[in-house]
């Protein structure tokens, strides 16, 4: 069994007054991938921000260590640069500031602070990146277009799986990044993420995810269902099945939206 | 020495000058004070040393670029560098007092042509007070590729300086003029009156690079006019960066039909800095188009103002102009302002404006902190991304990437 790598313990999470996440345990070890299924609202985004350590997002109880290190206090960058990675479920768009100039920018920051993996990512930067823009299905222009400003709801997903593979963390948290993609781009997603877990063989993700789809191709070791701030239930690959086949129901969750979601997606743009 | 018409008018000016009171008030004053500022503790400049050598003016400019001639004035004056070509052309770059004996007639002509009649305190003043001053000159259908460089540089301190500029591009001629304001040491205490004067006749077309970079203590008031004749373009890029109270007054006075002209302006204050940009947009005849954007970032406890006013004459049909003012405060001491204002005698126009205040945007910190970036990183990234379609517009590389490296590298 691998190192721990992220072990959360009782953890409450408030924001605006609410209780939103209300003692979630988590155990994520090197090398493992889990996913954390839940229906609309159940608190998957929460959780997701919440470990990026955005403000607003306040740990009322329990614990989270990252590599060791209790991060509850640490800044968002602290926390990225202890190797910690968000995919955002809705990235935002920054104007002015094109796609490779905020990479080689994020690199720099990074790397200045005393990590010597980052030198040696630097060195081969731009070769890599155009490599990876191949694999994603990403046109070359894009890297002189401003970030995420406006590109389409699949677009902006496959730049974050872009900055994954650029910034090399050692846990990808990917909140729901398979939502509004078609097929392919959903197998284009995935198999970026597949590189970035066969290039880092101890690296981890937690996959959140409203549907089971995504699944079929990042096999999770590890599936847990999220309803109401709290994991219901965890096991094996099996539990994503089930969900697929019976539904939130089989798990006395009630889910606002339609049962499974068919194969190519309700939400179909790239 | 000094021509009569010239040595008249100056001391008429002297008179004007003791007679007005520093404006403190109405619209156009109440904003930036500078009835609060001890003048008198001010020295003007003793006359002119002779002393700096040719190359002076490019060696004080934070960028490397070739040009066609370059002149230093104020406190030091260079002799002018100028293409031999350009010289038997007919291009002129000299001290204006120079021009004054030599080139009587066209300097008679031009020189305060714009400003007559205006009772202003400051404008007396420097009309008063300059003493070198820079004189530009581009003949008849002259096309000069590369820029112009003058450059006005302060080391003393606790003087006045009284810049004056006077630019004449004739019918057809086209040139890039740079100019370099700099105090040469950043804790300077001075204060500055500058007057600059461009004349664009029929057809010319000029593109002004302007570049403020005086002390955090320097006092700066500036009247700067260019007026676009017919069918003549102007391209005017502003970066105001230097100043403790600085006002810049800008006029573009699109005077023939045709006439276009585009300003492109980026103001940043920090510290305790109070910046005023007042800009005049005035169509004095039909067919003329203006665009001016101006943006500004407010940091520290800054303070920046923007005034903005499109005038359109009645005679100014079809004119088509834009104004466009942004803000971003960067901390909650700092402040923005922005006044735009129409004035429109004529009904067959198109005029709009548009001006907004802001501030860094939370989500976009946190998504860059998220990746990595500090704080000051993120921010930084995002006051180059506002400031980008300004950059975007700028003509000469090596300005827009001291401009943006400057940014990244403040007080650089
Ligand atoms: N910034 C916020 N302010 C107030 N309530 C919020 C905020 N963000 C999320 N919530 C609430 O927290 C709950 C969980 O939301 P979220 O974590 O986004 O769920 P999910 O990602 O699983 O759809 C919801 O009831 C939502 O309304
Ligand atoms: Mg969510």
């Amino acid at each position: 069994m691998g190192k721990e790598l992220l072990k959360i313990e009782n953890l409450h999470i408030r924001v605006e007054e609410n209780e939103i996440i209300q003692g979630l345990d988590l155990t994520v070890r090197e090398g493992e991938v889990h996913a954390v299924m839940g229906p609309n609202g159940s608190g998957k985004s929460t959780l997701a921000y919440t470990l990026m350590g955005r403000p607003g997002y306040e740990i009322t109880k329990g614990s989270v260590c990252f590599d060791g290190q209790d991060i509850r206090e640490m800044e968002p960058e602290e926390r990225a640069q202890a190797g910690l990675f968000l995919s955002f479920q809705y990235p935002i768009a920054i104007p002015g500031v094109t796609v490779g100039h905020f990479l080689m920018t994020a690199l720099a920051a990074l790397s200045e602070k005393g990590n010597g993996r980052y030198k040696e990512i630097r060195k081969t930067f731009r070769k890599d990146i155009k490599k990876y823009m191949e694999g994603l299905k990403i046109d070359p222009a894009f890297a002189q277009r401003y970030l995420n400003d406006g590109f389409s709801g699949g677009e902006k997903k496959r730049m974050e799986i872009l900055q994954l593979l650029t910034l090399q963390p050692k846990l990808a948290i990917m909140d729901e990044t398979d939502s509004g993609l078609d097929i392919d781009a959903l197998k284009v997603v995935s198999q970026g993420v597949s590189e970035y877990l066969v290039q880092n063989p101890k690296a981890s993700a937690l996959v959140i995810t409203h549907y089971q789809r995504i699944l079929n191709h990042l096999k999770p070791h590890f599936v847990h269902i999220l309803s109401k701030g709290k994991i219901i239930s965890s096991g094996g690959p099996e539990l994503a099945i089930k969900l697929e086949n019976e539904g939130y129901r089989a798990f006395g969750i009630e889910d606002r939206e339609p049962g499974p979601q068919p194969e190519g997606g309700i939400h179909g743009t790239t | 020495m000094t021509q009569p018409w010239l040595q008249e008018r100056r001391e008429r000016a002297a008179r004007l000058n003791t007679k007005l009171p520093v404006p403190t008030g109405g619209e156009d004053w109440r904003r930036t004070n500078f009835g609060r500022v001890d003048l008198g503790q001010f020295e003007p400049l003793p006359p002119v040393k002779n002393g700096a050598d040719q190359g002076a003016a490019s060696r004080l400019l934070p960028a490397k670029i070739v040009l066609a001639g370059e002149l230093l004035y104020g406190e030091q004056a260079s002799p002018p560098t100028l293409d031999p070509a350009l010289l038997k052309q007919g291009v002129w770059l000299t001290s204006l007092t120079k021009a004054c004996e030599e080139k009587k007639e066209l300097v008679g002509k031009y020189l305060g042509r714009g400003l007559h009649g205006r009772q202003e305190k400051f404008l007396a003043q420097n009309e008063a007070n300059w003493q070198t001053g820079v004189f530009l000159y581009i003949p008849k259908n002259t096309a000069v590729e590369l820029p112009f460089l003058l450059t006005s540089a302060l080391a003393r301190e606790d003087s006045s300086c009284f810049p004056r500029l006077l630019v004449v591009l004739d019918q057809g001629a086209k040139a890039t003029l740079l100019h370099y304001s700099a105090s040469t040491n950043q804790n300077k205490n001075n204060f500055v009156n500058g007057v600059y004067e461009v004349y664009l006749e029929e057809g010319a077309e000029l593109t002004w690079i302007d570049l403020q970079n005086w002390s955090r203590q320097t006092y700066e008031v500036a009247h700067k006019r260019v007026e676009v004749g017919r069918n003549a373009r102007l391209k005017w890029v502003i970066h105001c960066q230097g100043g403790k109270l600085a006002k810049a007054n800008i006029e573009t006075v699109l005077n023939g039909e045709g006439a276009k002209g585009e300003v492109i302006g980026l103001v940043e204050g920090k510290d305790r800095q109070h910046l005023e940009l007042c800009s005049l947009t005035h169509h004095v005849a039909p067919h003329t188009t203006a665009d001016i954007l101006i943006k500004s970032t407010a940091d520290d406890r800054a303070k920046i103002i923007f005034q903005g006013m499109i005038k359109i004459e009645k005679a100014a049909q079809q004119t088509v102009s834009y104004m466009a003012n942004h803000n971003l405060v960067l901390n909650d001491k700092a402040h923005a302002d922005s006044i735009p204002r129409l004035e429109i005698e004529a009904d067959d126009v198109k005029a709009s404006h548009g001006a907004t205040i802001g501030q860094v945007d939370r989500e976009q910190m946190f998504y860059l902190r998220s990746k990595g970036l500090d704080k000051e990183k993120a921010e930084a990234l995002l006051v180059e991304g506002f400031y980008e379609d300004v950059f975007g517009r700028v003509p000469l590389e090596s300005v827009r990437e001291w401009m943006r490296t400057h940014l990244e590298h403040p007080g650089g």
